[in-house]
């Protein structure tokens, strides 16, 4: 039982060491496609490239009279407060949200913007906005990811992903 | 002076508890950040894999994950890490709190990952080693979990540290500068301070980098050695959590240093 146990966590060690190449050789650890319960780790924390961008998730519905109504940011990202070091719920929707971005703009990038459409990434931004939005009635909705240069920056955000229009029934 | 193996496995499960209690009550206290319309969002992101999308395999996850299920599963993980570090160890009913606390970890994982992070994984990585030591209590299993946890978290140190001292932003400071500069990781104030001063900034960045980098030599330096490279990693994760709001880190690898302690003491 200690030799089987030995050879589980030996091995479990060797690949985890060898998943880490992952970031310089893309494909080095075909285990990972396989990890769903991610026992395989990436370290690679804020590395090699950290987001120095905060992302906006914003929305625009159709109103009564059919027009587009104005873009508004659904759930701003809020300024985080001192006990934010010892309670902070809010990293979680804060990191799904840079999740879900950086792995939209690559999807989109690499497949046409028809594929995209009904990529896991696009689908749960739709339906986050669509909930979001609060429609009254069947409407259009739009979604658009937004990049900022942080706090430092003067710059506007600027757009970074545009959604199709998508029909809405409530 | 050293650390015997009951001692360091109790440490490293009654601190890595301490985590999962805090971040299983900020899943409780705001449920909707895992509801069907959040961006964490089950009915969305079971369509990722053929097993969960469909079939029998999907039904029967689905019944597990969904919501508002998957927070009974966050609530029994929350009890479980709460009775780990209330009750004596050993027996079964350790092992069945260990498993409960690694399958609920991974249960959130399987979900998504979205919105999870390195901690978590660590988390998962700990609490399945001690559930596997638990299951077989003998000397040897229980050196071989320490050294397991401790190679772990040196595994993490070095690979964060040696991708960031490669890396061009974080050698020239502008990555720490860009990072600071987030809502989402940063501080303002901190961030305009170290966009005044780039020097400083690009100094505190290589230091930053190669003390990461350069933490595995903790289990090859003299053992008198040992409390300095545990207060810099106590200083660095505390200050993480103040300046970047990763409070989840400090629990998830702090868990680890009586494992690291162990192996260099030993």
């Amino acid at each position: 039982m200690d030799v089987a146990l030995g050879v589980l966590l030996g091995v479990w060690l060797v690949v985890s060491a060898v998943a880490q190449l992952e970031v310089i050789k893309p494909g080095v650890s075909r285990v990972r496609r396989l990890d769903l319960f991610s026992l395989v780790p990436q370290y690679n924390f804020f590395a090699p490239r950290p987001g120095t961008k905060d992302f906006h998730l914003m929305v625009r519905a159709t109103t009564s009279s059919g027009e587009f109504g104005r873009w508004r940011e659904l759930s701003p990202l809020p300024h985080r407060a001192w006990w934010n070091c010892l309670w902070n719920p809010a990293r979680r929707p804060r990191k799904a949200l840079f999740d879900l971005a950086t792995t939209l703009a690559k999807e989109s990038q690499a497949v046409s913007r028809t594929a995209v459409q009904v990529s896991v990434s696009y689908l749960v931004l739709l339906n986050h906005v669509s909930t979001a939005a609060r429609l009254q009635a069947p409407a259009r909705v739009q979604f658009l990811l937004a990049v900022s240069n942080g706090t430092c920056s003067t710059e506007p955000p600027r757009a970074l992903f545009i959604s199709h229009v998508h029909e809405v029934e409530r | 002076m050293n650390v015997d193996t009951a001692t360091g496995l109790r440490f490293v499960e009654v601190i890595a508890s301490v985590g999962v209690v805090v971040s299983s009550l900020e899943l409780l206290a705001r449920p909707r950040l895992v509801d069907d319309a959040s961006l964490m969002s089950w009915p969305v992101f079971r369509l990722r894999h053929p097993w969960f999308a469909g079939g029998a395999s999907g039904a029967a996850i689905g019944r597990v994950l969904g919501f508002p299920r998957i927070l009974g599963i966050v609530a029994l993980r929350l009890v479980a890490a709460l009775l780990l570090v209330a009750l004596p160890t050993g027996g079964p009913v350790h092992v069945l709190l260990l498993g409960l606390v690694a399958l609920g970890t991974s249960m959130l994982i399987l979900r998504t990952t979205f919105g999870l992070d390195g901690a978590d994984q660590l988390v998962l990585i700990t609490f399945t080693t001690l559930a596997l030591v638990a299951v077989h209590p003998s000397a040897v299993a229980a050196r071989l979990g320490l050294w397991f946890i401790a190679l772990q978290a040196c595994l993490a140190y070095f690979t964060a540290g040696i991708y960031k001292v490669t890396s061009r932003t974080w050698w020239d400071g502008s990555a720490l500068t860009g990072v600071l500069g987030t809502l989402s990781y940063g501080n303002r104030s901190l961030a305009r301070w170290f966009d005044s001063h780039r020097r400083t900034a690009l100094w505190c960045s290589r230091l930053f980098c190669a003390s990461e980098a350069a933490f595995p030599l903790v289990l090859l330096c003299p053992a008198g050695w040992l409390p300095y490279f545990l207060v810099w990693g106590v200083v660095f994760h505390a200050s993480c959590a103040i300046i970047m709001g990763l409070n989840d880190f400090v629990w998830a690898f702090v868990a680890t240093y009586p494992a690291i302690a162990y192996v260099v003491l030993r």
